[in-house]
């Protein structure tokens, strides 16, 4: 178990590496000067040489990309072009309200995904399931930035309802909460929809096993078979295929926050993008990958929880 | 007929069909849409700013009084450009680096997969605007840039499909009696896997609609005043409280298409999906 972390946290390692290869590379070949940004139209040519040369980008492309890297190696992501600031710092500040968001999306969207999944199992081809089938579709079909607008043209504007956008303050608070319901649900429902599909044909695969009909004829109560023996047998692939859909979870996000105005690392993604930020965006890339890299690893970790024949190694 | 059976199982899932119906209301839409828009999609009208629906403008105008059915009509066409440009490229690209890497094996899978295991962690909104944020927009970028985020899930797929292949027997007589590996993969491992390719790409047209559509909304996509889905949606993001449906409409033919490609491409997996003809038979 042990040597598994170990091995798993090491292979972040070129992973992220690679991200960042990917995001720089991708950056710097994009036509489009930032120079020209800073300085703006009217700067004459020679200033706009002065300032590459101050910020490096004079440089051949190779060796602008080895001194990236060798800070990169010592934690050092640059400042922000726009503000001077760490942009390593102006991400961090902005970590906890993207997480907010994501977290109560997932576990909102795990939830109705699980009911709705094991019901449609449990009373397999009645008229709930067909819904439920039905439901799960639709939701999957719903380009999330049109249902924020919806939900914000339906709850807020219409019936004055919930707050339209912003962060309303902590998680505990009414405020907080209140400014998270919409954002929260625009998140979580298309993802819910993909997840109840999973679990019912993962519960129904479960229902079929030998060892639930041995439960059942020993006398056990439905609920029963189902909680304890169906669910946790059958939470495998579910665990597999919500780790696969964390880095659409984030990148829904970035939509979500755009569309309620929620000051999280998504909208200083787009914000940067649109002043030709390169520190800022590389450094909300990286933290971005990061997460997703931590999550899938938890995930695993999760498995052997879940099923206990599964051994790390 | 061989195929019989697999029309067969898609007749039988009604949504399924509903959804077949769908999608090729949409593909006339693109080809015709532009003919029969009743007005100019992209010439301002300032005597019609901002009006409700009604018999002559079935979806309302927005606030430089076009009217927004034609544009949603015009946009079918660039959903259509999206929807089929990224997944003819990513299909390309990901078929072949998939088989190349599940049938070659050794070294060429190891390259291939570590890149795949790359993209695959980088939340794919968050890589598409970095590139087409950066290289600023225009349909050809967004397909571009499309596909660059999604041809690893494909290459993964097919790189699957191409291992089982490959152990199969005849695949060991093929090679017995000297044939190519150029020879063997066209003939025997792409004829095998492409169904499920197919599958699969059905399921990726939805997605490209949505994302671009997104991306367009973020304002990193195709640009304004193109009618392009995304970009009417946003246009009418500030005019929640004054004029709904400039957002609604082409938001919901948006969902419309996308649904029916989902329905369609669900039936087609089951329709393709042997286990599943196991299970009715059990």
């Amino acid at each position: 178990m042990l040597t598994y972390l170990v091995r798993r946290t090491l292979l972040m390692i070129p992973i992220l590496i690679g991200v960042a290869t990917v995001v720089f590379f991708s950056m710097r070949l994009a036509p489009g000067d930032p120079v020209r940004m800073i300085a703006g139209p009217l700067a004459s040519e020679q200033r706009l040489d002065e300032i590459r040369q101050e910020l490096g980008l004079d440089r051949p492309i190779l060796v602008q990309y080895g001194i990236w890297f060798r800070n990169l190696l010592r934690g050092e992501l640059g400042h922000s072009i726009a503000s001077g600031v760490s942009a390593l710092h102006l991400v961090a500040v902005r970590i906890t309200a993207t997480l907010e968001l994501t977290v109560s999306a997932f576990i909102l969207s795990l939830f109705i995904a699980l009911a709705a999944g094991i019901t449609a199992a449990v009373y397999q081809a009645s008229f709930y399931d067909n819904l439920v089938t039905f439901g799960a579709l639709f939701w999957l079909s719903m380009p999330s930035f049109w249902l924020g607008l919806m939900f914000m043209f339906l709850l807020s504007v219409r019936i004055p309802f919930l707050p339209i956008s912003g962060r309303g303050g902590a998680i505990w608070t009414w405020q907080g909460i209140q400014h998270l319901i919409l954002p929260a649900l625009t998140l979580g429902l298309p993802g819910a929809g993909a997840t109840a599909r999973i679990v019912r044909s993962s519960v129904l695969d479960t229902l079929s096993q030998d060892y639930v009909r041995t439960a059942r004829s020993k006398g056990l109560a439905e609920r029963v078979v189902v909680l304890k023996h169906v669910l946790r047998n059958s939470l495998i692939p579910v665990i597999t295929m919500t780790a696969l859909r964390l880095p659409w979870l984030f990148g829904g996000a970035v939509i979500v926050e755009t569309v309620f105005a929620w000051p999280g690392m998504g909208r200083l993604l787009t914000a940067a993008i649109f002043n030709r930020d390169y520190p800022v965006v590389q450094a909300a890339a990286l933290i971005y990958t990061a997460i997703v890299v931590l999550a899938n690893y938890a995930a695993d970790v999760l498995y052997s929880v879940a099923d206990p024949r599964i051994r790390l190694q | 007929m061989w195929w019989r059976i697999w029309i067969q199982a898609f007749r039988k899932n009604r949504l399924a069909v509903v959804g077949a119906v769908i999608v090729i209301l949409f593909l006339l839409l693109a080809i015709v849409g532009p003919y029969i828009a009743p007005f100019d999609p992209l010439k301002p009208n300032y005597r019609e700013l901002l009006k409700p629906p009604s018999m002559e403008h079935l979806m309302g105008t927005d606030r430089m009084g076009r009217d927004i059915f034609s544009r949603v009509l015009y946009g079918s066409r660039f959903a259509f450009y999206i929807g089929f440009g990224v997944v003819v490229f990513e299909g390309v690209v990901g078929i072949s680096l998939g088989i190349m890497a599940g049938y070659f094996g050794g070294v060429v899978d190891s390259v291939v997969m570590r890149f795949v295991d790359v993209m695959l962690s980088i939340p794919a909104l968050v890589l598409a605007i970095v590139i087409a944020g950066t290289s600023g927009g225009g349909l050809f970028t967004i397909i571009i840039t499309m596909v660059i985020v999604s041809w690893a899930h494909f290459a993964r797929l097919m790189r699957g499909q191409a291992l089982q292949e490959r152990e199969r027997d005849y695949i060991e007589a093929a090679r017995a009696i000297g044939a190519s590996h150029w020879h063997i993969i066209k003939r025997h491992i792409l004829p095998n896997t492409i169904s499920i390719g197919i599958v699969f790409s059905t399921l990726e047209i939805p997605w490209a609609l949505m994302f671009s559509a997104a991306l367009s909304y973020l304002g990193i996509g195709v640009k304004p005043p193109t009618p392009e889905w995304g970009t009417i949606i946003a246009s009418g993001r500030d005019f929640l409280d004054s004029a709904w449906w400039i957002a609604t409409f082409p938001g919901l033919v948006l969902m419309l298409v996308v649904l029916g490609f989902n329905f369609m491409g669900d039936g087609l997996r089951d329709a393709f999906d042997p286990k599943q003809y196991a299970k009715r038979e059990r």
